[in-house]
């Protein structure tokens, strides 16, 4: 359990670090918490020859706050987002889904953004990311940024379509609409392990408490995050407060999976599919629960 | 790259394939300025290199928490980082908290609510416990559960530890479910 030979640099700016990814043929990796890459190179099932370590960049340590989001940079720490104010207050939802990431002993050092570029299949981030539409912002070589909406990263059966040799240097998520309620449930074997199936959701309602609006992401079930499109269209109009609608929609969710649920030592597909319908059905109460009716859709400002 | 001048000494790295890098850390109050091999987890440096042995190394992948510090006000897993990520880190072992005789407070805790048998994995609990002291966690705070769950006992259970840790936290003894009281 001890890692092969590697050289560690520790990248100066964002750039730099793109600079040396695209600088060796393969091999290269970028370093954020590490917390899943350098247990993976002591177990030597991944292999790197360059680890370019992005924690000291300057600017990738903030949380910036902007009309209608909030962006997270590629070095802010799992439990430092999680207990941010900001984030609290504006992006209720990846506070409560990073309480469901591991342990606080490695939210401590594992990164939201690591996550989100690592795509595990039991990961809780890039399911809040697919609810809220997430944008992730780029750097690519030659100083050349881009955008990638979360939806089209993860429309792949696995891993990402990121672009090779790129990095995400942050991630920005919707903030919370004034009333918009929001749930996270998750079904674990234990507490601090991997989602054998979780669900991210979001509700609006009208003043009648029918449903306005309503996001639902699912993780764990297949090994990319989807979103559940047909249950979502089928919500807008049905009264919230009806349990069985709910139900309905967390029936409909779970079966409309873009690629074969998954099967793993620990959890069989029917098992996952199954326990998709409860952790969605849970979710959705969730977000009724702290939905408030009264307001309209504008966007919350602090 | 010649093997600089250390204290506490170091084991040479005599390989030149093997890459370097300057570290510089201050554990338990104590500045280090050395050089490492890249790929040496900070575990292995902490216990073979400065001979603290206190954290235990078991699962090597960050599950079972054995190998728990603080590392900058936080407890962190000491076999899932390189020692070159601690890089200007304060980082805190058992032997940090160590009372000058005998046990220190959530130490004798642990003794008195029999939280331990083989005492593999108590130094993680301890580190866990210290960290959560200082962030003033409530005993009766859902977090707990959610500190604890970074360990594993694979001999005492956990009832005892549970226990001894919301009696570190500041729980009232009545209440606490221990038999001794």
């Amino acid at each position: 359990m001890k890692p092969a030979k590697f050289k560690y640099v520790r990248a100066e700016t964002a750039e730099h670090a793109v600079e040396l990814l695209g600088s060796v043929d393969s091999g290269a990796r970028i370093l954020a918490g590490g917390q899943s890459l350098i247990p993976a190179l002591s177990a030597r099932t991944t292999k790197a020859s360059l680890l370019l370590d992005i924690m000291m960049c300057p600017g990738l340590n903030e949380v910036l706050q902007n009309s209608g989001d909030v962006t997270i940079g590629a070095a802010c720490r799992q439990s430092q987002i999680e207990r941010s104010p900001v984030i609290q207050q504006s992006v209720p939802l990846l506070a409560e889904a990073l309480g469901w990431v591991a342990m606080p002993q490695v939210r401590s050092r594992g990164t939201v953004v690591g996550c989100l570029a690592q795509a595990n299949a039991g990961g809780e981030v890039p399911v809040v990311a697919l609810a809220l539409d997430a944008q992730f912002n780029l750097l690519l070589r030659g100083g050349v940024r881009q955008q990638m909406p979360a939806q089209e990263t993860y429309a792949v059966e696995s891993g990402t379509r990121l672009p090779v040799r790129s990095l995400i240097v942050s991630a920005s998520f919707r903030m919370r609409a004034t009333s918009e309620g929001w749930g996270f449930r998750e079904v674990q074997l234990r507490q601090g392990h991997y989602a054998l199936v979780c669900c991210a959701a979001t509700l609006l309602l009208d003043e009648d408490r029918c449903v306005r609006s309503a996001k639902i992401a699912i993780g764990g079930l297949t090994a990319n995050p989807f979103r559940a499109q047909l249950a979502e269209k089928a919500l807008i109009g049905e009264s919230a407060d009806n349990d069985s609608v709910l139900h309905a929609a967390a029936q409909m969710a779970s079966a409309e999976h873009p690629w074969p649920a998954r099967t793993d030592l620990h959890a069989t597909a029917a098992f996952r599919s199954k326990t998709a319908v409860v952790a969605v059905a849970r979710a959705l109460k969730d977000a009724r629960s702290r939905c408030s009716a009264q307001e309209g859709i504008s966007l919350e400002r602090s | 790259m010649s093997a600089p001048d250390l204290t506490p000494p170091l084991k040479t790295l005599d390989d030149p394939s093997e890459s370097q890098s300057p570290l510089s850390v201050t554990v338990n109050g104590k500045n280090i300025k050395t050089f490492v091999a890249d790929r040496l987890l900070l575990s292995d440096f902490l216990r073979d290199h400065l001979r603290l042995t206190a954290l235990k190394v078991a699962c090597g992948e960050g599950a079972c928490g054995a190998c728990t510090v603080v590392i900058d006000h936080e407890p962190a897993r000491a076999c899932t980082l390189l020692a070159v990520q601690a890089d200007g880190a304060e980082i805190v072992t058992l032997e940090g908290l160590n009372a000058p005789e005998g046990l220190n407070h959530v130490q004798k805790i642990f003794q008195q609510q029999h939280a331990l048998q083989c005492g593999y994995c108590t130094p993680g609990w301890l580190m866990t416990v210290y960290s959560m002291i200082e962030r003033s966690i409530h005993p009766d705070s859902p977090e707990v559960a959610q500190y604890l769950s970074g360990h594993i006992c694979r001999c005492t259970g956990y009832k005892n530890i549970w226990t001894a840790v919301r009696l570190a936290l500041g729980a009232d003894t009545q209440n606490s479910t221990s038999r001794e009281e």
